[in-house]
């Protein structure tokens, strides 16, 4: 479940981008699928990410959860702004049947329209955001961070979440065994759910004092010591991420352009 | 030198004098609760300066006063392991947690390789660089923990209670290090409760009972002082139990008990 | 029978195969410690005596009943498990509480109050009824944990390293906790690497090694030194027998003492052997 369970371990030229590199993908797409109000423009920077995915080999990432949390938001999308969106005016009809529900009346072509654009907008984004997750390895992307300004304290403080996050999860499924263990009746979820809100608070309370004492002992590591600190992963920008980069900010640009002079593009 | 919490009720160290020459090992003994975590905190640093409190007296390590420096600077001398891996270990790989250490005190790229290289060797990591820690057992994280100080190559180790995770082989290759890292000349303060290992190697034995030092001698000495032992509710090793029991039946009458398994065989041949 | 184990393999999900065909059969009112090095299958195997593991292939019959049919919530009124760590398993505001909570909805008002009267006072918590089972130390709330399993009146009990991470004082007082609690006839099933508690208590030892059974009998032909089969045992489990064993074994072999019976277990066995042969015997010049 942590951001390191998504890191697929593979040799493409795209996991030996920068980071920075990456992160700047990341920005652009999401700048871009909101520029244009048109579901092709949206499905162009779609189909760039699934590339991206393919090119890196990490597809396996697309049969996981987040792809059909993305699936579903898609069809959530367009069926509730099908119904509610209020630039809906045309009723959808197939066949003289027209679909009609209390209150929100008919589905409108208007509405599904800007379901499928904001529908495909969170599938983009997600997309690349899987991308981003699949290629890169936590450590480079927390030392990219830093080398971004970020304060080496927060950097730390993800770290340690990142490995604390999967822990409590494991330890929550022993508290739900070590319950059942002492005849604790856990039959459905409602149950299941009583039993870990009862622990919460002290795991909880747990987690925090793990914080504060590793915090401790990354300064009993030395950390903040009066030298200067040795550089471990070799994070530097290539060839390659500038030319990726350059292309980037060439498609922002282009996207602009193509705002200014031609509208959102919207078909409606 | 004495420490009281800013939450405790009491002085959790009191007036304690300890003096430990470079290459000694000492183990520290003691009832849970009678300050032995808190007397290794003093040694890094750590208290006072992360764990505020009143603070009477001074610690001086490796010629360094512990009230005059940085945490992270006295880590430059002296490393610290506590018995749960999980308040120790912080970064995403296994070999990340290894390097942080010495890259934190600007050790060269290749010199924290090679560093690496040996202490997976010696505490039996190979196979689990890349591993994240939340994935590994009990005792490789207790392993992974003592490692990524080890690779830091400090003048002073203290350890306190680094096998109590562990099965009776992961302890014996804990104690194999320590051993090692005696012969390479580090000063070692190692609190546990396995006291026939310390009975074995350790030069000293410092008994903590209520804050205060109570014996302070070769293990032999004070491992033969059975009333306080008894008294601060703790156990002896086994060989030298055996040897009270004899003693008390009238059998042996020296005043020193053997504590170790080949001393007690000797002791035997000896007397019968 | 109290529990039954026959051709047991258990496989993790990962493919990770914990436990190879594992015969194994529990006798009511049995003290058995099962050892081994940590990754062996101790833990899988007495996981399945309460249900909590289904076996992958074969079965485990508790009472008769095979476990693959029954729920855990049955079983843990016939076999109790204690976890390594008492947090797991706390939770409630009060001890009391927390021997209570399991049993509110199994027993009437009067039922449950004899129940945690009981279990208080045969752990010894009777002073420590009203406070949160949280703020005790390491060694009382492993008893509440032990009570809290207790109070279930299972017939058998489990416990998992109930010695292990305390000192001595902590470790003697669940130590006795734990005699006290065979001493009302319970099956007691204890996974161990305190090698003394074994001698001293066990009447049986199952030793685990990469999922398989390695030595099931008593400890002393366990700590038997003269015996190769057990010295490889003990080789491949990395288990150290008790000093004393090492020393009864060494003063045999090299040291002439001939006549010291073999297999001494305990420093109490040791002193009381040595004492009869020096009375028996001649005044040795050196």
């Amino acid at each position: 479940m942590s951001l390191k369970g998504f890191y697929i371990q593979k040799d493409s030229w795209l996991h030996r981008l920068d980071p920075r590199t990456k992160m700047a993908y990341l920005v652009v797409s999401a700048a871009v699928v909101f520029i244009f109000f048109n579901p092709l423009a949206v499905l162009a920077v779609l189909f760039i990410n699934l590339i991206l995915i393919f090119l890196a080999k990490t597809y396996v990432v697309l049969k996981g959860a987040l792809a059909k949390i993305l699936l579903i938001a898609l069809v959530l999308n367009i069926v509730v702004h099908g119904f509610a969106s209020p630039a809906g005016k045309t009723p959808v009809s197939l066949f003289n049947y027209t679909l009609w529900i209390p209150f929100f009346e008919s589905l409108k072509w208007e509405g599904m329209y800007v379901g499928l654009v904001f529908g495909l907008r969170i599938v983009a984004l997600g997309l690349s955001l899987l991308f981003f997750v699949s290629t890169t390895h936590p450590t480079d992307f927390l030392n990219s961070l830093r080398r971004l300004g970020l304060p080496v304290k927060y950097t730390l403080m993800l770290s340690i979440s990142l490995q604390l996050i999967p822990e409590m999860l494991d330890e929550s499924r022993i508290i739900l065994n070590a319950q059942r263990a002492r005849g604790v009746r856990l039959k459905n979820s409602v149950d299941k759910l009583k039993a870990i809100i009862s622990t919460f608070i002290p795991l909880t309370i747990s987690s925090l004092e793990k914080m504060n004492i590793i915090s401790m002992s990354i300064l009993a590591r030395g950390y903040g010591a009066p030298v200067k600190p040795t550089e471990i992963r070799r994070l530097g920008l290539k060839h390659v991420d500038i030319i990726v980069i350059f292309l980037t900010f060439f498609m922002l640009a282009l996207a602009l352009y193509i705002r200014i002079f031609y509208g959102d593009l919207s078909l409606f | 030198m004495w420490f009281k919490y800013n939450l405790g009720r009491e002085y959790a160290l009191k007036g304690i004098n300890l003096s430990i020459e470079e290459g000694e090992m000492v183990g520290v003994i003691g009832p849970n609760g009678s300050g032995k975590t808190t007397l290794c905190l003093t040694l890094n640093g750590i208290i006072p300066h992360l764990l505020p409190g009143e603070f009477k007296g001074q610690v001086v390590v490796c010629g360094i006063n512990t009230l005059e420096h940085s945490v992270p600077e006295i880590a430059q001398n002296v490393g610290i392991v506590f018995s749960e891996p999980d308040f120790q270990i912080s970064q995403l790989t296994v070999e990340d947690e290894i390097m942080f250490g010495p890259a934190n005190l600007g050790v060269p790229r290749h010199e924290i390789e090679s560093r690496m290289r040996d202490v997976i060797e010696v505490l039996g990591l190979k196979g689990l660089e890349k591993r994240p820690p939340h994935t590994l057992s009990g005792g490789q994280k207790q392993r992974l923990a003592i490692a990524s100080v080890l690779s830091m190559r400090p003048k002073v180790l203290v350890l306190d209670e680094p096998t109590t995770q562990l099965d009776p082989a992961g302890t014996e290759e804990v104690f194999q290090a320590i051993k090692a890292l005696k012969e390479r000349g580090v000063t070692i303060v190692v609190v546990e409760h396995k006291i026939d290992f310390l009975a074995e190697y350790a030069d000293r034995i410092v008994l903590l009972y209520k804050g205060r030092v109570v014996l302070d001698g070769r293990p032999k000495e004070v491992f033969s002082d059975i009333d306080t032992i008894v008294g601060c509710n703790m156990g002896l090793p086994e060989v030298t139990e055996i040897f009270h029991l004899l003693k008390k039946k009238g059998l042996y009458g020296k005043k020193e008990l053997p504590v170790t398994l080949e001393e007690a065989y000797d002791e035997i041949l000896d007397s019968w | 029978m109290m529990i039954e184990v026959e051709n047991l393999y258990f496989t993790y999900p990962g493919n990770v195969q914990a436990l190879k065909g594992v015969n194994l059969s529990i006798e009511e009112g049995e003290f058995v410690a099962i050892v081994g090095p940590n990754g062996s299958g101790k833990t899988t195997l007495a996981l399945h005596f309460n249900g909590l593991l289904k076996p992958t292939r074969g079965c485990v019959y508790v009472k008769g009943k095979d476990t693959r049919e029954t729920c855990v919530e049955e079983l843990s009124t016939v076999v109790g498990y204690v976890f390594q760590n008492p947090n797991h398993q706390l939770f409630n505001l009060t001890v009391r509480d927390e021997i209570a909570f399991a049993l509110k909805r199994r027993l009437t008002k009067s039922e449950l109050e004899e129940r945690v009267e009981d279990a208080l006072s045969l752990f010894g918590l009777k002073a420590f009824e009203d406070l949160n089972p949280f703020t005790l130390s390491l060694p009382l709330k492993k008893l509440v944990a032990m009570a809290t399993v207790y109070a279930m009146k299972p017939e058998v009990f489990v416990l998992d390293e109930p010695t292990t991470g305390q000192d001595f004082f902590g470790a003697k007082l669940v130590e006795n906790a734990v005699l006290k609690v065979r001493d009302t006839g319970k099956t007691i099933i204890v996974i161990t690497h305190d090698m003394k508690f074994v001698a001293r208590h066990a009447k049986r030892v199952i030793v685990m090694v990469d999922g398989e059974i390695a030595f099931n009998g008593e400890p002393r032909e366990l700590f038997d030194q003269s015996t190769q089969d057990a010295r490889k045992t003990l080789e491949r489990a990395k288990i150290k027998p008790p000093k004393t064993a090492l020393l009864s074994y060494m003063l045999r072999q090299d040291g002439g003492f001939k006549d010291l019976p073999a297999n001494l277990l305990i420093p109490e066995e040791f002193v009381e052997a040595l004492a009869k042969l020096r009375s028996k015997s001649v005044v040795k010049c050196l």
